[in-house]
């Protein structure tokens, strides 16, 4: 019996497409989590909302640009102003959050601000369903030009490359802000020891404050990635990517920026090729809500046999 | 009291119940390099912790060129001038030497809104008493621009980033690390640790540097060598020093003053010589024959 490939190199370019750009999303929203995970040893569970307010604010811009009727150089326009207001609104929530639900709870044991970042978490994407949308979904303009890009097997969509690319140079930014400028060292300082940064005269809060705010900033430029891309955005929309994302930041090693990167692509990609993998075994089809089984399977192996992530590095012993 | 000077009076450090610190005052004049002694848990580091903020006193008092710091946090103590090393090395050691150094430079490097250099005065007067309507809004814009700053970086940022790595550089060179900016700081080896560590903290621009130990784990030659630099650094950066140490050799060296503590209370202040002499000390903590000796305290 031969077995007979349905399938055809076509359709791989496109999963492996569809991988990285999943896997763009991702890794932004990883960003935010890995970077206050550092400074902080907490996992910020509100950081989905953070995503999902900057996709609002986004919808809300195009909306009030023109809409589905925007043309022209107004789109660019549109799309960075866009892009700017969420930022800035996921930054307000982000750093709101910050003061009103975590900093009370710094020296509070560590499950309490985990408790408080879930309230948060839930309060406030039934706030945006139940208390303005009234479980309707909002629709993003679909301004964005069509047309795509063919190389040989590969077909890529205009919106793709501006996704991947946008998210590209979001991540970048970030490093060289990280890396390079006195911001950066003054986090890497405070993710290092908060107490001996402060010593050394850092104002740690203000540290702590600044990883929020880039965190959101890279969360509120992927909510208009998203919006964009898959068109429906709503109060609850934040949780599955704010899950995934968390899981991507612990697949790279939560705490790493490099981690957190890599751990979304590679999720990205295993949650839409892996499940097209194992829809190739005859006898087998599943549907596309497998590729979240495939993804959190993935958590677990990696839980299990490397627990500190791909990057993360073993934890060492304070003297 | 001149800039540099300082005065603790009284001070008291009570954990529920355990009393770490109970009256101790001590003045140590500008310039001066004082030598704080005393067996083990004798509350040495606890006084230090008192004095950088990173405890608050339960009694008594800290003055700094005649400014009330006691109970100010340990990034407004760094500010107001204090500066310390730690008895078990504790660098960013992850990152450079140079990083380690400018970290510690980073209130002076200061920002586009300048409101690193303000001082805890100035900031209360100038923010704290605003209103909070006021005040929040006022906030967010200063940090919009610190952190528009800090990224676009306008000229101004450069040259004071500029100048802040090149006052690194000097300052490792001083410590006897010149050329070595690009090591990663858990690569240095131990005695090179040691002296990046204090020239981190002379990065902050202290005019009271407090050493925890600095010749912990060396052997006479490294150890002379650092009570000279310690000589040097009192010359060419015009702070005051108060150091924790165990050998006594270097202790009797290197001090002109020493307090020496035992069970959280101060037990006995002079010159070395006197110190030496003193009958409580010798009882306390030196022992008479490793004080014949002259030889390490510590049993």
């Amino acid at each position: 019996m031969t077995v007979i490939f349905l399938t055809s190199a076509e359709f791989w370019a496109d999963q492996l497409v569809n991988g990285l750009t999943t896997g763009s999303i991702y890794a932004l929203i990883a960003l935010g989590y890995t970077m206050v995970y550092g400074v902080l040893q907490l996992i910020n569970f509100a950081h989905g909302e953070v995503f999902m307010i900057g996709s609002f604010a986004g919808y809300g811009v195009l909306v009030a640009m023109g809409g589905d009727d925007t043309s022209g150089a107004m789109i660019a326009l549109a799309l960075v102003l866009a892009m700017i207001a969420a930022s800035a609104a996921s930054m307000g929530t982000a750093l709101a959050i910050e003061r009103i639900a975590y900093r009370p709870l710094r020296n509070a044991p560590r499950l309490a601000p985990l408790i408080s970042a879930i309230g948060v978490s839930v309060f406030l994407s039934h706030l945006v369903d139940d208390g303005f949308l009234t479980g309707r979904s909002k629709y993003y303009p679909s301004i964005f030009p069509d047309g795509a890009l063919e190389l040989g097997p590969l077909t890529i969509s205009a919106l793709q490359i501006f996704l991947m690319g946008s998210s590209l140079a979001m991540m970048g930014g970030l490093w060289w802000v990280i890396q390079r400028t006195k911001l950066g060292r003054g986090i890497r300082a405070v993710a290092e020891s908060r107490d001996n940064a402060s010593l050394m005269g850092i104002d740690v809060n203000r540290a702590i404050v600044v990883t929020f705010a880039l965190g959101a900033i890279m969360a509120g430029v992927a909510g208009v990635l998203y919006g964009l891309f898959y068109s429906a955005i709503r109060g609850s929309m934040g949780f599955i990517p704010g899950v995934k994302a968390f899981t991507a930041a612990v697949l790279g090693g939560i705490g790493s920026v490099q981690g957190a990167v890599i751990g979304g692509y590679f999720l990205g990609l295993t949650e839409t090729v892996g499940r097209e993998l194992l829809n190739e075994i005859p006898g087998v089809s599943l549907p596309n809500q497998w590729k979240d089984v495939v993804a959190f399977s993935l958590l677990v192996l990696v839980l299990i046999f490397r627990p500190n992530g791909i990057f993360g590095q073993k934890e060492t012993k304070r003297a | 009291m001149a800039a540099g000077d300082l005065e603790v009076r009284g001070l008291g450090m009570q954990f529920e119940g355990l009393s770490a610190l109970s009256d101790v005052s001590l003045r140590v004049p500008a310039g001066e390099i004082h030598g704080l002694i005393g067996p083990n848990g004798a509350g040495k580091t606890t006084l230090f912790n008192c004095l950088t903020g990173f405890y608050r006193p339960t009694a008594g008092g800290v003055w700094l060129s005649s400014d009330r710091i006691d109970g100010f946090a340990p990034h407004e103590i760094s500010a107001a001038g204090i500066s310390r090393t730690f008895q078990n090395i504790r660098l960013f050691s992850n990152m450079t030497t140079i990083e380690n150094v400018l970290v510690a430079s980073h209130r002076r490097i200061g920002g586009v809104t300048g409101y690193h250099t303000l001082s805890r005065r100035e900031r209360y007067v100038l923010i704290d008493k605003m209103r909070i309507p006021v005040r929040v809004p006022m906030a967010l814009a200063a940090g919009l621009a610190e952190i528009a700053g800090a990224i676009v970086r306008p000229p101004a940022a450069r040259r004071h980033e500029r100048d802040a790595v090149e006052r690194g550089q000097q300052l490792l060179k001083s410590a006897g690390l010149g050329g070595r900016e690009n090591v990663v700081a858990r690569n240095l080896p131990y005695g090179d640790q040691r002296r990046l560590e204090i020239a981190r903290a002379l990065a902050t621009g202290p005019r009271l540097l407090l050493l925890d130990e600095p010749t912990a784990g060396m052997n006479p030659q490294e150890s002379s060598a650092m009570v000279a630099l310690i000589r040097r650094i009192r010359d060419e950066f015009d702070t005051t020093i108060v150091l924790i140490e165990h050998q006594m050799r270097v202790v009797m060296g290197v001090c002109e003053q020493i307090t020496v503590l035992d069970y959280g209370r101060k037990i006995s202040e002079g010159t070395p010589a006197q110190v030496q002499k003193d009958a409580r000390v010798v009882e306390a903590y030196l022992g008479t024959r490793a004080l014949k000796e002259g030889g390490h305290a510590t049993p």
